[in-house]
């Protein structure tokens, strides 16, 4: 086995184990935040959210989560910036990006894309749009069981 | 105590309008003085209309110092900082602000209308002093005026200002549109529907108590009021508001005066007139009386 797949194996063992959860929500309105996180957990993921975006790619690093769910108009660092940093960073490139946010237009969305965002959805959404996104977009080791309500 | 005078240079949103259909309000695209005592003034956006404010700044014949406050920069918040006069004359000191994208910074997103393709007359023409000052969504002090910006609901990075001295408050929201109401809904399993999916629902209202508490009291409140309510239907998802947003704002955040803002382009003197009355209108109808124009070209308010 050559040295770059075994360093790729390494990695993405370590990661697995290092990922407590499988979604971060980052959203500067802790109750939408919030409601994100229980509506993710209502279809069987694990989830967490964070208010402060300013933290977030710290939290990325350390937590290794597979999706990160980020609000656009956050005063700490806006979703666009910040999403440009986990697409950027070597430790966080290949996490991937669903932006969330009330903002409708297609030029955001264009933009979202243009910096890295692998789904951009706007507030509120359907849920099962949302969560066939996570699902999509999660590692298939992750995701092997139907949740549980279903 | 010495008055603080807001005097409008530009009005008219999208595009310049000149002709005699808009010779009352005026066709120069949005531009705002603001008058503070003992401080350099306040310029709001740099629309055309910030051209026949540079003439009557030289005019004055003292060196010019201002802040100039861009709220984004789609063309008619920008198109007149190249034919600024006061900005090629050595001697006058400006800082401009606005938010700057992930990957331009703020100086090259001026200088990139006064490219050689676009203009004739680079920015490095402009002989006076300018330094950039990139803003987000913050709070700062500049000269004994607090100045407070929010995120809008408008294509692109887009801020809207309050600005406070000593009590008096202004609040400039050029290009605003409501949150999309009504366009849920999450489908979660039915034992959870009512607990969570409702709750989800009160994004729009968390969004616009947001905006209420930031435009709340304000003794001036600047806001977009481009369309009339079925035309705005046709035109969701374009960043502005019905005239019936605005108004309803200006009541839910008790200001104590409206200022109707961004006219249409397309919307002559008598049209804008009937925004204005049917404000003014919906206005009493909300027993909540107050002052209630549209803004005109030349008009000053004094707090």
């Amino acid at each position: 086995m050559n040295m770059d797949v075994k360093e790729n194996i390494r990695k993405r063992l370590n990661r697995a184990l290092r990922s407590k959860y499988d979604v971060l929500i980052v959203d500067d309105n802790q109750e939408q935040a919030n409601l994100t996180k229980l509506l993710i957990e209502e279809y069987g993921f694990k989830a967490q959210f964070l208010t402060d975006s300013s933290k977030a790619l710290e939290k990325i690093q350390s937590d290794q989560p597979s999706v990160v769910i980020l609000d656009l108009m956050m005063p700490e660092l806006d979703g666009l910036r910040l999403c440009r940093q986990i697409k950027t960073s070597k430790d966080t490139y290949k996490t991937k990006v669903i932006i969330y946010s009330g903002k409708m237009y297609d030029s955001d969305r264009r933009k979202a894309i243009q910096f890295g965002a692998d789904a951009f959805f706007v507030k509120p959404t359907r849920a099962n749009r949302l969560i066939s996104k996570i699902k999509e977009l999660l590692p298939s080791t992750t995701y092997q069981n139907e949740p549980c309500h279903n | 105590m010495n008055p603080v005078i807001i005097k409008f240079w530009g009005v008219r949103g999208s595009i310049p309008t000149p002709g005699p259909r808009t010779l009352r309000y005026g066709g120069n695209t949005a531009c705002v003085e603001i008058t503070f005592p003992d401080t350099p003034r306040f310029i709001i956006d740099a629309g055309s209309g910030i051209r026949e404010l540079g003439k009557e700044l030289l005019s004055i014949q003292q060196p010019v110092e201002a802040y100039i406050f861009l709220s984004h920069f789609h063309w008619d918040h920008i198109q007149g900082l190249p034919f600024f006069k006061p900005a090629f004359e050595p001697g006058n000191k400006f800082i401009i602000f606005g938010c700057d994208e992930p990957n331009v910074p703020l100086d090259q997103i001026i200088s990139i209308q006064m490219n050689p393709i676009y203009f004739p007359v680079a920015i490095e023409d402009m002989r006076s002093e300018i330094e950039f000052r990139t803003i987000a969504e913050e709070n700062f002090n500049l000269n004994g005026v607090n100045v407070q910006t929010k995120y809008l609901n408008h294509p692109g990075y887009t801020l809207g200002f309050r600005f406070q001295y000593d009590h008096k408050s202004i609040v400039y929201l050029s290009d605003n549109e409501p949150f999309l109401q009504n366009q849920i809904v999450h489908r979660l399993p039915k034992h959870r529907e009512e607990s969570l999916e409702s709750r989800f629902e009160t994004f729009v209202e968390d969004k616009e108590k947001e905006l209420i508490e930031f435009l709340a009291n304000a003794d001036v409140l600047i806001h977009d009021a481009q369309y009339f309510p079925d035309e705005y239907k046709k035109r969701i998802r374009w960043g502005h508001s019905p005239y019936t947003y605005a108004v309803d704002l200006a009541v839910k955040g008790k200001v104590k005066e409206l200022i109707l803002f961004h006219h249409d382009p397309d919307h002559d003197d008598e049209t804008v007139d009937k925004i204005e009355q049917l404000s003014q209108e919906r206005l009493r109808q909300a027993d909540y009386p107050i002052k209630c124009s549209a803004a005109r070209e030349g008009m000053e308010i004094e707090i």
